[in-house]
């Protein structure tokens, strides 16, 4: 076995690659006595940046004067904006979709249209919504929140009750009691749990795909395939990204009453083994501990971003860090690899919302909502005169891995390889399954690629966790769903 | 009653000598600093332990006002019962420290004069629960006192905790409200009390306050004072409900399943909420019923509130769900009271106002 391989080129080592960063991340004042927690942000073709409060507010900061001015006030709990116009922006609040306007143009909204706000709310904290993106249609879509058993609902809910499993009542008696039968996250009010299409021409709303826990983050890539992230707890051994498609079920089964036709059964009642037929498993796992504890909103890397555009990016809340992703279609299923992007270097935790400038610069808002996390924006500027050392891409073989390199003549240096599964299970969080070291044989492909050639056959659902000791972030973890055939 | 005594070191009053084995390790203490300070009141006035877990007091007499003061933790349920001992006092009180003789008390400091100090030693109770911490010294005890508690979570900010002296709610209470101070008018979305979950609460001119429910379309209550403290929610992830902070002196009543507005005789009652305009900065809501679309605005006059309201084509007779209150009354120059609600006649109901005027 080749386990130390030299490329062509022996370039600067990983030591002084990791002394300068071609990404440079810039503090954003926010005017003093707001409470700096983001929600939602999206930049004007003029550079201009919508950003949304935890307090309710939607501000406008001119980065080019360094200026905030208020544009809308008064909102509940925004986790989602995106800028139509410098006059408009469409805000997911807790309770409503809302396009949000200034119609008589003196730079401050006066109009609050619902686009959509025909799903249920218990008034549990834990229902959050999170969103919108808009498709390549402009068709809008959003991701709802279930609730927690840290809670009860509130005497007066918004929406039909869902008494499959725990009458009303019952919610209404002693918590500490009925909280276990509650489901450590429940969904009783219409939508919780699912992701939700809204045509932005007729307002029809179309449940899209169910079975997320705390979906806190959509986004697209460049062929259109939507995705959303989902947070390790009940149901998930660790967080996830999830390719959602209409129908789909992505494994939390509290949202399952709200399928038509559904037959009944209470959630926490139906075998796993049957759940497991139902489920479409992410395209992502992000490990536990390692890797993402809480990831975001994922976001397409504009050209100029250095040498990673078309692929993707998502946030991080617990660390100080983004995360990029490297995805593929195999067997027509979308699954691939993630790695960090950038940890530290001045960047606060708690990454909830990216969004990209006309520049093709990074702003990133931060938030913790009380868990860990942080607060506050950044904006992010690639320096192409800093050479990028990573790891550039992954791609599944038959017997392994294809690994390319953003520098031709990296040192391979001691790769480590491991591979590990995470369990379906209703109790919360999954340790590492079947963990073990994989052995492998490194068969240069060109200047800047490599495959590694397994000693063992893959293994579907497992995810396999690479150490590249060269690259500026040297842990990569791949998730097979599907083996090329 | 004023004492300007320098009662100085006369009164060493030890108490709960600390039971130690040898052979143990020594037991971890936590460290608490309080303070006496100006207006008769304990800083910290109140904290948290865990039970039976050993406590090292310290004890700062930091009144400016040549106030004596001492720290006497009493058992639960006990306050009134020392209040109203504390201000007999006897030929004897100067040498007990005015600390009163009774089984209520767990643990006593000394009579600290202004800037003395003492550490005491003490043993958290056993038993879980919130215990009052009383100064003693004649007269101060009726406003001086503050809450431990024993392993229990505070249930409430202490502008509304009910186990602390009133004034000191009311001064939590008055910093809440000039952080909440807004602009009127001004709007805010978050969890209100007797509401439904998408709530709206609306700070008018003129001291006046609503709550609007976007859930089913109507009108809740009014409240007149300052606004709301959306400040617990701002601190979390937003379970916190908002708190008035005034007095509500009207509300419409009812629950999820209650609407506001029926036109005509077989109103479904079904509504769509649509959102709202700014006029002027205050939110004219829109929305609609049984097919028509209403336009709904709420503003604020010296003596109460107008509610105006535009319907497009009203099929029939408009009835408003709008009792009157021991507080106030509603009126208004078109249509009449039909039990808790007013019926205003299908042709006056394209638009029409209702006064809610505050007795």
């Amino acid at each position: 076995m080749i386990d130390r391989f030299f490329l062509c080129f022996l370039l600067a080592s990983a030591g002084s690659a990791l002394a300068e960063s071609a990404y440079e991340v810039e503090k954003i004042a926010i005017e003093s006595g707001l409470d700096s927690q983001i929600g939602g942000m999206d930049v004007l073709p003029d550079g201009r940046v919508f950003v949304c409060f935890h307090q309710g507010d939607v501000r406008l900061y001119d980065p080019k004067k360094e200026t905030w001015s208020i544009f809308a006030k008064g909102l509940h709990e925004p986790l989602g904006l995106v800028a139509e116009s410098p006059a408009s922006v469409v805000v997911m609040q807790r309770p409503e979709l809302t396009r949000i306007s200034d119609t008589d143009d003196d730079g401050v909204a006066d109009r609050y249209e619902v686009i959509y706000d025909d799903f249920g709310m218990t008034g549990n904290y834990h229902e959050f919504a999170f969103g919108p993106v808009r498709d390549a249609n402009g068709d809008w879509f959003i991701s709802l929140n279930v609730a927690s058993n840290g809670a009860s609902i509130r005497p007066e809910i918004r929406g039909e009750f869902q008494p499959v499993g725990l009458p009303r009542e019952e919610f209404y008696g002693d918590w500490s009691k009925v909280k276990g039968a509650a489901g450590r996250m429940y969904s009783r009010a219409p939508y919780r749990g699912w992701v939700i299409k809204i045509d932005h021409e007729t307002g029809e709303a179309t449940p899209w795909a169910s079975g997320f826990r705390s979906p806190n983050g959509l986004g697209f890539d460049a062929e259109g395939n939507l995705y959303v992230s989902d947070n390790q707890g009940d149901w998930l051994g660790t967080s996830k990204l999830h390719h959602v498609a209409k129908g789909r079920f992505h494994g939390h089964p509290a949202s399952l009453p709200w399928t038509e036709g559904y037959d009944g059964r209470p959630p926490l009642e139906i075998p796993v083994e049957d759940l497991e037929t139902l489920r479409t498993p992410a395209a992502v796992w992000f490990t536990q501990g390692s890797m993402a504890n809480s990831p975001t909103q994922p976001i397409l890397i504009p050209e100029g971003f250095g040498p990673f555009a078309g692929q993707m990016l998502i946030g991080e809340m617990n660390r100080s860090r983004i995360i990029r992703l490297m995805l593929e279609e195999v067997n027509g299923v979308m699954q691939g690899a993630c790695v960090p992007f950038l940890d530290e270097g001045g960047l606060p935790r708690g990454v909830n919302r990216l969004a990209f400038g006309p520049d093709s610069s990074l702003w990133t808002g931060h938030t913790h909502l009380s868990w860990a996390g942080g607060e506050g924006m950044t904006r992010i500027r690639y320096d192409d005169s800093v050479p990028v050392k990573e790891v550039h891409d992954v791609s599944i073989t038959k017997e392994g891995f294809r690994v390319s390199f953003t520098q031709p003549g990296m040192e391979l240096g001691d790769v480590k390889l491991s591979a590990y599964t995470f369990r379906y299970q209703s109790s919360y969080g999954s340790p590492k399954v079947d963990e073990a070291e994989i052995a492998f044989e490194v068969k240069p492909v060109s200047d800047t690629e490599v495959e590694f050639i397994l000693a063992e056959p893959l293994k579907k659902d497992f995810c396999y966790e690479f150490h590249f000791p060269s690259a500026r972030n040297s842990m990569v973890c791949y998730t097979v769903r599907e083996i090329p055939e | 009653m004023i004492f300007s005594l320098r009662l100085g070191l006369l009164f060493a009053i030890f108490l709960c000598p600390l039971a130690s084995n040898a052979q143990d390790p020594p037991p971890k203490v936590k460290k608490v600093r309080v303070k006496t300070v100006e207006g008769l009141r304990f800083d910290p006035v109140r904290f948290r332990v865990k039970k039976g877990e050993m406590i090292e007091l310290k004890l700062e007499n930091h009144d400016p006002n040549d106030q004596p003061h001492n720290f006497v933790l009493i058992k639960k349920g006990a306050l009134s019962e020392i209040q109203a001992a504390s201000m007999v006092v006897g030929p004897d009180s100067m040498e007990k420290g005015f600390v009163p003789d009774s089984d209520a008390i767990l643990v006593k400091s000394k009579l600290l004069n202004p800037e003395e100090k003492e550490t005491i030693t003490f043993q958290a109770p056993e038993e879980k629960g919130i215990y009052h911490y009383v100064c003693t010294f004649p007269g101060h005890a009726l406003i001086m006192y503050g809450a431990l508690y024993v392993d229990e979570s505070y249930k409430d900010d202490l502008a509304y905790d009910l186990n602390v002296p009133e004034f000191v709610r009311t001064t939590e209470l008055d910093k809440l409200k000039a952080l909440m101070e807004v602009e009127r008018p001004s709007f805010l979305r978050l969890f209100m009390p007797d509401a439904g979950p998408a709530a709206i609460a609306v700070a008018l001119p003129d001291g006046q306050n609503i709550c609007w429910d976007a859930g089913n379309c109507r009108l809740r209550y009014a409240w007149a004072g300052s606004f709301v403290d959306a400040s617990r929610m701002w601190k979390s992830n937003g379970n916190a409900l908002g708190k008035l902070l005034g007095k509500k002196y009207w509300e419409t009543g009812g629950g999820e399943k209650t609407f506001g507005l029926q036109i005509g005789e077989a109103s479904t009652g079904e509504v769509h909420y649509r959102g709202y305009n700014l006029i002027a900065g205050t939110p004219e809501f829109h929305y609609e019923v049984d097919g028509a679309t209403v336009r709904e605005l709420i503003t604020s006059t010296a003596e109460g509130l107008t509610w105006r309201f535009e319907i497009d084509s009203p099929k029939g007779d408009v009835r408003v769900l709008a009792p009157d209150s021991d507080e106030a009354t509603v009126s208004s120059l078109v249509g009449e009271r039909d039990g808790d609600f007013w019926k205003v006649p299908q042709g006056d109901a394209s638009e029409f106002s209702l006064q809610i005027t505050q007795k």
